[in-house]
């Protein structure tokens, strides 16, 4: 399948839109049965969430590994076209036949460049990496893991500043193109799997729990971001406000979720990623003390045992009552303040590091969807939708890794059946 | 060996917590996000999350038995920050209403001051004993009641000494009324939340009251600030105005009677300092009232007033404005609308003095005990932040 000479149409059996775990599944099972999919994704890499964890709940394997594995299937896949930098403007027609309209975004690099790092060195512009949830500077031409193309990208709010130009200049391969415009290209097809994910929950909208006002007090995905190796602290878990170790670190649970003033329903996920991410502190820091406040833990099927390894764990504290106040003592430690509720007293922990377990935001609630998608009052795609319209992943509902695997498989086969499924 | 411990709950207590504005009781999925937000939580008898569960599965005499009930002052910080939406400042607030129910001597009186049909009964009766000493006081010439303007003479319609032996009667009577459901609710403070040992009942009293006097409690909500303000200018406004009465009676009636020379003419006017009293008091009780009133009805108010919150909020507010109406009326010379508007003065007073122990009055005579009781066993502490 290639793009026809023109440059702006493209015919396929299947388009997916989002490139994360869900979306890259969706697109390689498609081709395993004969299909064609074109595979679009608005950042320039691919995995999405995904590739932005340090390990998998339950197995602790690196997500990297499982993701180049199908980075590798999409590469030598004739069936799969791959855009990044790739939105969805209009969708017309119906199941069996749409029409789709899609803008490409300029990522000022062509094909010249070889990723060897010369305009990165240069660069005098930095910015907050939104990749490690600011964290750490990037510079404005910078490369990801997962690029798609496997090239360099430009920052497009710093083209055009002027100390931009010593980017340009260090390159020896001719590889910037400035005056690359947005383009738009059409795509027919049968079916439409949408695949566009999650982002965790704002979590300096939880007044009581001092996010962004406390320096140690960070997010679930924050933490997956300092435990990886290719992250901004090479993996190292430390206090943010002076790189401190840690000997007592509290996970507060259900952090806006299940709350009807945040996000009313339970993501299914933090409870085991905050085990898991007590593992990557057990891992490190083998004295840590890890305190767990919860309101029940939630580990289903097989996931339990999961739970039973760490309740045994002498160095784990599991507290049955929510961390519903958090304050700041005079050496930035943290101390979270909760009901036990199985002893009926107040408690006050003090640790070094808090984590708060948000949950997640289906991107649907917030990005516009093709007409006649409709949503549930959380953002998740309903089902059955008259667009004929498929959702996988996170999309439908707040699942795993796993279970957006599963459900993209599924999406697949609903989505190139003529009918309504 | 194990023991069994069968749990009774007592449905029909669950319903009527409902009822009196307890409904949302059920949602609470037992986080404790509101024992830990709550400012007067206490540190080893947290509320309002225990209490919530004790709600639910109907344990009527365990909740009835815990001080917590009234060491809560519905801040509404925990229904600010319930996650389910549960309402425990609501819920709590339908438990004391339970308790003026649960603990009313007689019986029947609790009901109908629970009861919003009941209403019109319950005021008709002052408003029949005080025609009667109307019709009683005057000798077939009512003309000077129906005249529109003139001297507005008070005592001619309602005899002081009349009032006064409906006021002094009806209290004794209501005070040993009171005093059986208070004795009963101090019986089961002991039987179900025995505390540690604590400073004993004197200095737990003396720290009570020095506590109810100064409001404390209500300095700490956080979400209901204003009524700090607006409890502490009713509760100062009715006392003064209690006080003004309890003067007048003495200036103008006992030293009268003892022939005494400091006896003063009825009525009292300014610049006395027994009038100003009183007309400080009343504007404190409707400026205090007015606050408590709006915040209640405002858009963005934290919580939801119950029937028996409303009853005696506006009793106690229209006492007030009906008290400062009737000094201004009379000093206007306006007879038939000044002693009509003293006419419902009276009703209220009487109102809220004879149904006190029934209605949401109570809290004063409830709050009090539970506090004491508190302290008395070392219980309340607050974690303050």
């Amino acid at each position: 399948m290639e793009i026809s000479a023109s440059g702006d149409r493209i015919t396929a059996d299947l388009l997916v839109v989002g490139g994360g775990i869900s979306g890259m599944t969706a697109a390689i099972e498609a081709s395993e049965f004969g299909k064609d999919a074109v595979l679009i994704e608005k950042e320039p890499f691919l995995g999405g969430r995904v590739v932005r964890m340090n390990q998998y709940f339950p197995k602790m394997c690196p997500p990297v590994c499982g993701l180049e594995i199908n980075l590798r299937r999409i590469r030598t896949n004739d069936r799969i076209k791959v855009l990044t930098l790739t939105e969805v403007t209009e969708v017309s027609g119906q199941k069996g036949d749409y029409e789709v309209t899609l803008t490409v975004s300029p990522r000022y690099i062509n094909n010249n460049c070889t990723a060897c790092e010369e305009c990165e060195k240069v660069c005098e512009i930095e910015v907050d990496d939104e990749f490690n949830f600011g964290l750490n500077k990037r510079k404005a031409v910078y490369f990801r893991n997962m690029a798609y193309p496997s090239l360099y990208v430009a920052d497009p709010d710093y083209v055009k500043d002027p100390k931009f130009k010593a980017c340009v200049d260090a390159c020896k391969y001719n590889a910037f193109d400035l005056d690359q415009q947005p383009q738009t290209v059409t795509v027919k097809c049968k079916g439409i799997v949408w695949a566009t994910g999650w982002k965790p929950y704002d979590a300096a909208k939880l007044d009581n729990l001092g996010f962004g006002q406390y320096d140690n007090v960070i997010t679930n995905v924050m933490l997956e971001r300092y435990s990886a190796e290719e992250g901004p602290t090479s993996g190292k878990i430390s206090r943010p406000s002076d790189g401190g170790e840690i000997k007592k670190i509290g996970f507060v649970q259900c952090a806006g979720s299940r709350d009807e003033n945040h996000l009313p329903y339970c993501s299914g996920v933090c409870c085991s990623a905050s085990l898991k991410q007590a593992r990557y502190v057990r891992a490190q820091y083998p004295d840590a003390e890890i305190h767990i406040f919860y309101i029940d833990i939630r580990t289903p099927g097989r996931l339990e045992d999961f739970y039973q390894e760490l309740q045994s764990d002498e160095k784990v504290f599991f507290h049955r009552g929510k961390g519903a106040d958090i304050k700041e003592t005079g050496n930035k430690n943290l101390l979270i303040s909760a009901e036990n509720t199985l002893t009926g007293e107040l408690t006050e922990h003090e640790v070094e590091l808090v984590v708060l377990a948000t949950g997640m935001v289906p991107n649907a609630a917030t990005d516009k969807l093709p007409a006649d998608t409709p949503l549930d009052d959380w953002g998740f795609l309903l089902p059955d939708a008259p667009s004929g319209i498929i959702g996988a992943g996170v999309t439908n509902r707040p699942v795993e890794v796993a279970a957006s695997v599963q459900d993209a498989t599924g999406a697949v086969l609903k989505a190139l059946t003529a009918e309504r499924s | 060996m194990s023991t069994t411990t069968v749990m009774k709950p007592d449905l029909e207590f669950i319903r009527d917590l409902k009822k009196a504005g307890g409904d949302t009781l059920k949602k609470c999925y037992q986080c404790a996000t509101c024992s830990v937000v709550c400012n007067l939580s206490s540190k080893d008898h947290p509320f309002p999350r225990k209490q919530m569960v004790m709600s639910q599965w109907g344990m009527k005499d365990q909740l009835l038995g815990d001080p917590s009930i009234w060491m809560c002052h519905q801040c509404m910080d925990c229904t600010k920050n319930c996650p389910r939406d549960a309402k425990p400042g609501e819920v709590l607030g339908a438990v004391r209403a339970y308790a003026f129910q649960h603990f009313a001597f007689p019986a029947f009186m609790g009901k109908a001051l629970a009861n919003r049909n009941s209403l019109p009964v319950l005021l008709l009766i002052p408003a029949m004993v005080l025609l009667g000493v109307l019709l009683g006081g005057s000798s077939g010439d009512w003309g000077y009641l129906f005249q529109f303007t003139g001297e507005v003479e008070l005592a001619r319609a309602f005899p002081h000494g009349a009032l006064e032996m409906l006021f002094i009667g009806g209290n004794l009577l209501i005070f040993a009324f009171a005093a059986v459901g208070l004795m009963r609710f101090w019986k089961g403070l002991k039987a179900f939340t025995p505390g540690k040992s604590g400073p004993g009942f004197i200095p737990a009293f003396i720290a009570a009251i020095t506590e109810l006097l100064t409001h404390k409690k209500f300095n700490d909500c956080e979400e209901t600030k204003h009524r700090y303000l607006g409890h502490t200018l009713m509760f100062w406004g009715f006392i003064g105005a209690m006080a003004t009465a309890g003067f007048a009676v003495f200036f103008t009636i006992i030293l009268e009677s003892m022939g005494s020379p400091f006896y003063l003419h009825s009525p009292i006017d300014l610049p006395n300092p027994i009038k100003i009293l009183g007309v400080v008091s009343g504007i404190a009780m409707i400026w205090g009232g007015w606050i408590l009133i709006q915040k209640r009805k405002s858009e963005d108010a934290p919580g939801v007033s119950s029937y028996s919150d409303w009853q005696f909020l506006y009793m106690i507010w229209f006492v007030g404005l009906t008290g400062m109406l009737t000094y201004i009326l009379r000093l206007a010379g306006i007879p038939i609308v000044g002693y009509a508007v003293y006419y419902v003065h009276l009703v209220l007073v009487f109102f809220l003095l004879w149904y006190a122990p029934y209605s949401k009055f109570g809290h004063m005579f409830y709050r009090t005990l539970a506090l004491i009781y508190a302290k008395s066993v070392a219980i309340d502490n607050p974690r303050k932040k």
